[in-house]
Parts: structure tokens; sequence; C-alpha cells
């Protein structure tokens, strides 16, 4: 949402020197609410009211589909106490510190890669992204069987090459990376494409006038490339923090949160307890610390971009 | 960026910067060549491996010996779950679904997308903030409400319930906005000293220059309703009305380690995603750069 | 360049054009509300079923709309979902008619008065056709909220190549049946004859199935719940000593690593070779006798007392359904001696009436097996009826599932396990 009110400082830096009323700014707010109407209901009745009942809901005991019972902050105090529920964060801000920057890099690398002529370039640019048009559940199980413990491809292979398998199931640290594996390699071709969008704006002279100086290739990507896609890099953290916080379908099939709780995240964890245990109190309470802390990450985030900018 | 923005003239093709030539290296090298070829090793064999097991008899790629491709071709990893259940009908609902979703949703990005992007009035920041902040919601958490609501209005068990709940998508209007904000204004103040209506202005301006922006919206919202799989578990009660990946998720439970009849499935239920990528790719690069997300 | 305006609407018309004319039904909603049908003369039933059970399901729901002209509707589920799905009818009143529960899930709604109370709706003396310890299972202060439809318990199956191979002879009497001892011994000689990658057994406790490691604590003598069911006794010297004796076998690499309670379902492993015997169900046996290799069983060991799980199934109907008196019509009518027989000897279940037990079904997969499931039936005490039917033992089962999972992948000492899962039950148990 910060890139959003970002582009909306840029259109009114644009639009104000030109003093004039411009578009469609004098129309009446009814008729802005009345085309946008369609939106505020589907918002409002599928979204809002759902968040505010989330919100009322974790501030009570319930077991199940009877009325439940206010109780406060008691399942918040339940929460604090709750180990289970700091190994899912733990494992949540991990997940997601491994997962993003691993996106992005890679993401940046294959837009590098493919954006100067090659050999088969559009083909491996729609194969790459191609993993991002699967289901969650088609990749979860494509995983499952791929990281197999006993029969599974990696394991064989690493057994053939005189090696050990890999204890992808029955272990925590393997099935965390295998389900970042799994995530990355989804995602990967989406972060492709968003940057090669971003590379094709920035302007061609900066890469002259860096070419002029003498820069070498690295230096290039690093003095010109990075930082012209700015906004690019800005825009796809945000997204993919709040896609890591919400990665569900990839890690219910692939690792149920186990071995143990070793990949439970908190959006899994949440899920069980309102599903599994009927703790739908305590799974909004949850779901409610989820949404704050992503709302407060992005507010962060876009805060120190912005100073960052007024910087340089 | 933002001199970019003014400058370009939406619908049509970006400004595309000229490839950064690398000083000393006058023809691509053979180290970048090399590289990809190692990249896409690793990065498309999850998709050979789908496809292989799909393809190889049972029993073939799951013993305990390593083999990396299929002995012979055995369709019957496809005729047996699809003689257990009626993919062919979840077919033909998944399609529905995500057609018709596509047409309110995309109709209704747009809408938001221009009144946002183009018309000024009190509260339209709070307007658009709030609906963003709308992305961080954990779907998972709010399902109970949600499926309050839906029953309150009595959609369970239609398609309703899949598709107008999940038309409230964020995502789609702030990228609908962003393009939008790239739309000269010179051309909407020309429609309107004719005296013609916002909706008018929509309708005949700034949509035949959405036609990108448009592919992006299809290509994600296509994606996301063809793959969900939560939600129409939950509002769609009668086997009859079962999606794609609802269907998958009921293979998962009857054939939990026939991984040749999961990965075929898995493979079946992939590739109407993969045709409507086909006929939408081209417009996928050029469209994200022209919705400003770069 | 950008995408023709005429060709995008065509692609899209002929898409929606197509769909439409496929999936209209979905649209108008007109199949029924969700909540159950719109006339009288039909009920919904949410279950999950297996092929051979949804089979059966179909075919007795056909002879009872021709029986009694109302139609039955079956909803199924994937079992994982089932739970979640019924739930979320309750909630929102838009619950199926009846529904198909485990015994051990049943508590849970009939406490919470989600049930159809079917005193007024049963004939006197009903309850005396039912096995008393079955009938008690779906009874909660003396009303019944449902009936129980079969039961089913667990034995060990073991490949007939790798029994010869391990020189093992399986006991074919109750009589006999291993010692854990014996067992080790023979789980042991087991591992012995298998390859690498390969393992000696492994035991059906994954998820739901939790409370099967019941099984090995009653086998020591030791009981999960006090006499009275108020309160926690699990943390015994019998139960340090199951749940030492199960994590050995993990240890040791008699079981594979990834078949703890979070872990790979046995019985798929099994099918697929990866173990030479398992613990399984008998609703299991028409799955495993496709999988085209011989195999026997052999009863679950005995110790110092003898123990199987409460396996099977419910019908339950819902209280709020409109349709109290059709269902509780179904309910009998699937529970009736000759549709219960008809069940339970396509699906390889066993029945909960007592003119049906002692073994005179005609099964259609292993018969000679299903004789030796039926008597390791007569194992399912009422002692272990009345604690894993407590109200509260769906949450107790979750608490089994995390804590066991401490036990056999964090290796964590049996003692702090079973401290923590007494407070996990004490908590349960608490009103």
């Amino acid at each position: 949402m910060s890139t959003a009110t970002a582009a909306r400082d840029r259109t009114t830096q644009r639009l104000r020197p030109a003093g004039r009323r411009r578009g469609l700014r004098r129309r009446g707010a009814a008729t802005a609410y009345a085309l946008l109407a369609p939106n505020l209901v589907l918002f409002g009745l599928f979204l809002l009211l759902p968040l505010v009942l989330t919100v009322a809901l974790g501030f009570q005991e319930t077991s199940g589909f009877g009325v439940g019972r206010w109780i406060g902050l008691g399942n918040y105090e339940r929460m604090a106490a709750d180990d289970v529920f700091w190994r899912s964060a733990v494992n949540t801000v991990v997940f997601a510190a491994v997962t993003v920057p691993l996106t992005l890099v890679g993401g940046l690398g294959l837009a590098l890669l493919l954006d100067r002529p090659i050999r088969g370039r559009t083909l491996f640019r729609s194969l790459f992204y191609l993993p991002y048009v699967l289901s969650g559940v088609v990749v979860a199980l494509l995983g499952r069987w791929i990281f197999n413990e006993n029969v599974g491809v990696v394991n064989k292979v690493l057994r053939a090459l005189g090696g050990d398998g890999v204890p992808w199931q029955s272990s925590g640290a393997p099935a965390m990376a295998s389900i970042i594996a799994m995530v990355v390699w989804q995602s990967l071709g989406f972060c492709m494409v968003i940057y090669l969008a971003g590379l094709q704006g920035i302007p061609r002279e900066r890469y002259e006038a860096a070419r002029v100086d003498g820069a070498t290739g690295w230096q290039i990507v690093r003095y010109v490339t990075v930082p012209g896609l700015r906004q690019t890099t800005f825009f796809l953290t945000v997204l993919m923090v709040i896609q890591s916080f919400q990665v569900f379908d990839v890690v219910f099939v692939l690792t149920g949160g186990g071995p143990g709780v070793s990949t439970e995240l908190l959006v899994t964890y949440a899920y069980r307890q309102g599903f599994g245990a009927r703790q739908q109190g305590y799974a909004s309470a949850i779901g409610v610390v989820m949404f704050v802390v992503v709302l407060a990450f992005t507010v962060l985030w876009w805060r120190s971009q912005r100073d960052t900018e007024a910087d340089t | 960026m933002s001199t970019g923005a003014a400058q370009r003239t939406a619908g049509t093709t970006a400004r595309r910067a000229a490839p950064p030539a690398r000083p000393g290296r006058s023809r691509p090298g053979w180290g970048r060549a090399a590289l990809l070829a190692v990249v896409a090793l690793f990065l498309l064999f999850p998709l050979y491996w789908l496809v292989a097991t799909a393809l190889a008899p049972r029993g073939d790629l799951q013993g305990s010996e390593l083999r990396l491709w299929p002995s012979t071709i055995d369709l019957s990893n496809f005729s047996r779950p699809l003689t257990a259940l009626p993919f062919g009908s979840w077919y033909v609902n998944s399609a529905a679904i995500a057609v018709v979703a596509v047409l309110i949703t995309v109709v209704v990005n747009l809408l938001a997308g221009f009144v946002l992007a183009k018309m000024e009035f009190r509260g339209r920041n709070v307007v658009f903030l709030v609906l963003l902040a709308t992305l961080m919601i954990p779907v998972q958490v709010v399902m109970i409400p949600q499926f309050r609501i839906v029953a309150e209005l009595g959609w369970l068990n239609t398609y309703w319930a899949v598709i107008i709940p999940r038309a409230a998508e964020a995502f789609g209007v702030f990228l609908a906005r962003q393009f939008m904000l790239s739309i000269p204004d010179d051309l909407l103040d020309a429609a309107r000293l004719d005296g013609a209506s916002a909706f008018r202005i929509f309708r005949s301006v700034v949509l035949p220059l959405s036609k990108p922006l448009i592919a992006v919206l299809v290509i994600f919202t296509f994606m996301y309703r063809w793959n969900e799989l939560g939600w129409p578990l939950i509002v769609l009660r009668d086997p009859a009305l079962y999606t794609v990946p609802v269907g998958l998720a009921f293979l998962q439970g009857q054939y939990t380690t026939d991984y040749s009849a999961l990965m075929s499935m898995a493979l079946l239920s992939t590739l109407p995603m993969v045709l409507v990528f086909a006929v939408f790719q081209r417009y996928l690069v050029e469209g994200i750069a022209t919705t400003g997300l770069k | 360049m950008a995408l023709d305006r005429r060709r995008f609407l065509a692609l899209l018309g002929a898409a929606a054009g197509s769909a439409a004319l496929g999936g209209c039904a979905g649209f108008s909603g007109g199949r029924d509300d969700g909540g159950g049908a719109a006339s009288d003369d039909e009920i919904t039933f949410t279950l999950w079923a297996g092929d051979a059970e949804l089979v059966a399901f179909r075919a007795i729901a056909r002879d009872f709309e021709a029986a009694e002209g109302i139609r039955v509707k079956l909803q199924q589920v994937p079992f994982d979902q089932l739970l979640t799905t019924v739930d979320a009818g309750l909630q929102a009143g838009q619950a199926p008619d009846v529904f198909r529960v485990t015994y051990t899930d049943l508590g849970v709604y009939s406490s919470q008065d989600a049930l159809l109370d079917l005193s007024d709706h049963l004939p006197g003396g009903y309850a005396d056709q039912f096995r008393p310890g079955l009938w008690s299972a779906v009874t909660r202060d003396g009303a019944p909220f449902g009936v129980p439809h079969h039961t089913d318990t667990s034995m060990i199956l073991v490949r007939a190549d790798a029994a010869q191979q391990a020189g093992l002879t399986l006991p074919t009497s109750y009589d006999e049946a291993w010692s854990w001892e014996q067992l080790d011994e023979a789980l042991v000689r087991l591992a012995g004859v298998t390859a690498a990658q390969q393992y000696a057994t492994g035991v059906n406790w994954q998820q739901f199935g939790a409370y099967r490691w019941l099984n090995f604590l009653g086998q020591a003598g030791g009981r999960l719940l006090t006499d009275d069911l108020s309160a926690p006794a699990v943390d015994s010297p019998e139960g340090r000593e199951a749940l030492r004796f199960t994590q050995s076998f993990f240890e040791r690499g008699l079981v594979p690593p990834t078949t703890s309670t979070k872990g790979d379902y046995v019985d798929e492993l099994f099918i697929a070779g990866t173990t030479a015997s398992v613990f399984a169900g008998d609703f299991l046996l028409p799955a495993i006798a496709d999988a085209g290799f011989d195999f026997g069983a052999t009863f679950l060991p005995r110790n110092r007392d003898v123990t199987a799980e409460l396996g099977g199934n419910a019908v339950v109907a819902t209280a709020d359904s409109p349709r109290a008196e059709q269902a509780a019509l179904f309910l009998q009518y699937l529970a009736s001696q000759e549709q219960m027989a008809r069940f339970c000897e396509a699906t390889t279940v066993l029945p909960t009436r007592t003119d049906l037990a002692g073994g005179d079904l005609e099964y259609q997969v292993r018969p000679d097996l299903m004789e030796l499931f039926v008597a390791q039936s007569e194992a399912i005490t009422e002692d272990i009826v009345e604690q894993t039917t407590v109200p509260s033992f769906n949450e107790i089962n979750a608490a089994l599932v995390e804590q066991l999972e401490r036990a056999f992948v964090g290796r964590v000492d049996a003692e702090a396990v079973l401290a923590d899962l007494s407070a996990d039950i004490e908590r349960a148990l608490a009103p």
C-alpha cells in the first residue's frame, strides 16, 4: 500500500505545478462513489466485516459451533504463554527471512539473464514463469514426491552419488528447507517478470553514461540496474512478505507443520487451532496478530524507504 | 520512473530501453549461455518430473533404485483416477467458475482503478489505503465469518459463493489504479468537454487504452480462481459442483502415495492454466511494465 | 500490438458460453440449499468414503428410497475435511440432516447439543440389538445420539515372503498372541531381512489414529484416564513403559523415521513395499489385497493385558434438522440387520449388532483374515470404549498427536512427554 501512496505523491507532484483542474476532478463525489459502489460493497461485506468479526471472536472463548463467551484478553494471554505459538512465529520469520531475499535475488538474476537477447529467450521466460501458475496443492504434492525420504528423486540422486539421503521428512531443518525450496521455485518466475518489466523503465542513457565512465558489467548492475529497480524491489518485498505470511496450501500439504512443530507457521497453526481443535476464538486472535504484524512491517518498510529516498 | 510514467502513452508499447550492452563483451558470452543452461536444468527439473511421473508405469520411478525417465509410457495413471472420480464434470465447474469470476472481477477492478486514479473526491486516499490493507488479512483465519455471511445470503452450494466474495481483490484494484494513473489527463479532459459522463469516459476512452492491463488481470484472476482450494471446499457441499483442486484434495486422500495417479491429475489440473497463460503471456511483461509496478 | 479487442471478446464469449452450458446448475443453486433438501422427502447425508464404501452407501441409499420413498443425497467430502464442513454447516444453520462420524468425535457434538436426541424416535428395546460397549459409545447421559454403524480394529499384517525369510510363524489364535518381547524379536528378525530403505514395520498412529497408541498403554496395564474418567492417569510407570517401548521402534530403526504421529500413513508404505509388516485396520484389506503380494495377519501383542482400539463409525442426525423423522428412519435402516451385513461384507468392517456378531458374514475380501479380525475385536473392552468416547476425546487425541510426535521425532524423554500430556488432558477435561 505504501507503493501506492508513493505513486499518489508522484501524481500530485506531477499535476500540481500545472495549476489546472484536470481529469475528472470536478465531478462530484456522488458519481465517484456510485462507480465505486460495487467494490465498496464487496470489500465491506466479504473482507472488512469478516475482519471485524474476527477481531471480536479474538476476545471470545469458543468451542466450535456454540456461541462464544467473552474473555477479554484471555486468548492473547494464552498466546503469550504458548510455546507452539512462539515456535510458529519464529518459524514464520525464518521462513520469510530466507524465502523473500532468495526469491528477489533469484528473480533479478533470471531477469538479467533473459533481458538481453539470447537464444530461446521467450521460451525460457515462459518456462520459468510456469511454476507460478501451478496451484499450491500441485506444488506441494510435487514437493512431497521429490523430497520423499525413501523413494524421492533427490535422495535417490544423493545416494547414487555416494552420499546419504537427507531426512527431508523426519528432521526439522531439512523439512523447512524443502518447503522453502518449493515456495522459492514457485515464485521465482513472478519476480522475474516484474523485474523484467522494471528493467524496461531504466533509461538507456544511464547505461551509456556508465559505459563512458568505464564501468565493468558488475559495476553497471551494482550502480545502475539495482538502484534503478528500487521501486520494483520495494514493491516485491512487500508483496513477498505478505505472501510468506499467508503461504498455506504448500505447507499444509507438504509437511502439515511437522515433523514436530518445526515447520508450523502462524497461518497453519491458526488454521489447526480454528478448524482442528475448534478453538476459533484463539485462532482469530492469532490471525489478528498476524494482520497487525504485516501491517506494521509494511508501514515501517515504507517509511524507511521514504527516508532513504529523501537522503539521496 | 515518474518521468517515464508521465511520458508514456498508455496502450502503446512502453519505450523499450535498449539492451544494456556491457563493455568488453560485444557478443553474448558462452558463460551466460552456460549459466542459463544450468539454471534451466534445476528450475525445469520439477516440471519434467511431474510429467515423467504422470506418464511412467506405476512403480517405475517409485522403486528404490534411481531411474530418471520412464521405461514406457503408461496412460493407466490417468484412467485409474478418472474412472474413480468425476474429474470431467469438475473441470467444467472449474471453467465456469473461473470464466465468470474473471469477467466480474476484472470489470470491478477496472472501475475501481479508474475512480481511484482519475476522480478526485473526499475520502479517496482513505478508501484506497483501506482497500490495500485488506491484502494483509490472513484468508484462512477470516474464512468462518465469511462462511456465515455467505450462508446468510443463501448462496451456499452455488458458484456465486465462490465467485462473488473473491471479487473483492485488492491486488487487482491496485494494478488497475497504477496503470490508469499513467493515462494522460488531457485525453479525459477532451472527452469531458464533449459532455461525456464519467462512465462513458471510462468505457470509451479508458477501457480501449487498458488492454495490456486487462491481459494481466485476466491471467492473475484466472490463476487465483482456478487454483483455489480451501474456500470452494467449504461453500460447495454438493460433490457434483466441486472444482478441480477440490478433486485433487480428494485424490490425495485416497491415493496418498500413488504418485503416478497424483501427478497425472496434477498435470491435467494444470493444463487449462497453461493454456490461458500461453494465450495471454505475450502481454504479461508489457502489461506489468505499463501498470507502473516497476 | 496489444490484444485485439474483438478477438479478446470472442475468446471470453466462447469460454463463458461453453462454461455456462455445462455449469449452469451451479449458478442457479437449484439443487438444494446446502443445509438440506428443500422438500420433506429428501435428506442430505455428509460422509467420507473409500471406493468400496461409497458403492455400498449408494446402493443402500437407493434401496432406502425404494422402500420408504425418501431420497438420500450423498455429499462425499475428503476424510480430513468432514469435521470442518460439518462444523461450518452447524455454525451457519446449514448442517446436513445426517452425517458419518467416528466414535471418538461423536462426543464433542453430542455434548454441545448439536445432535438429534433419538430417544423419541427409536422403538423400545432398540438398544438391546447392539453390543453394549458400542451402544454406550453413541449415548450421553443415557440418551442415544446416533446409531453404531460398524466397528473395526487393527492387527499386524506381515508380508508372506518376509515372514518366511525371517523364519516367523504368525500366531493364529489369540491365546498365542505375541508378548512384547516376542513382538520385539519378530521385528528385529524382519529388520534383518529387509533391504536398505526398508523397515520391519509401521504403526498406524498417524493423525486421527494417534489414539491407537493407547493399545500399547493398555497392554502395559496402564490407563489414559482414571476410573471415573475425570482426570488423566497416563503419567504412570505403565505409561512410561509403553512410551519407551514405542519410542525404541524409532531409535532402533524398526519403523520408517517418517511414520511419527504427524508423518506418513503406514498402509501406503506397506503397499509400496517400504515396510515388511504394518499395523492396519480391517477396512484397509481391499486396498492392500490389491497390492499384488501375499500377506498374513496376526494379533496385536498381549502383555500384561489385551487391548484393541475402538475403530469404526456411527451415523448421527443433527439437532436442527427439519426432517428429523426421516433422518431417524434412515439411521435405523443403515443399522438394520440386512443392511449392516451388506455394508460390512462389502467393506471388510465389523458389525455392531449382536445378531451379526460371531463371524458369520460372508466377506468379499480375505475372509480368512476377517475371521481373525473378528476374534481381535473381542479385545475392544468396555474400558477402552469408555475412555475414548469422553466428550473431549477429540481434543485429547489432538494432544496425543502433538506429544507423541515430540517423543518419536524430538526424542524427548518419556517422563517429560507424559507430564505434558497429562497437563493437556487435564485442560481438555476441564469444563
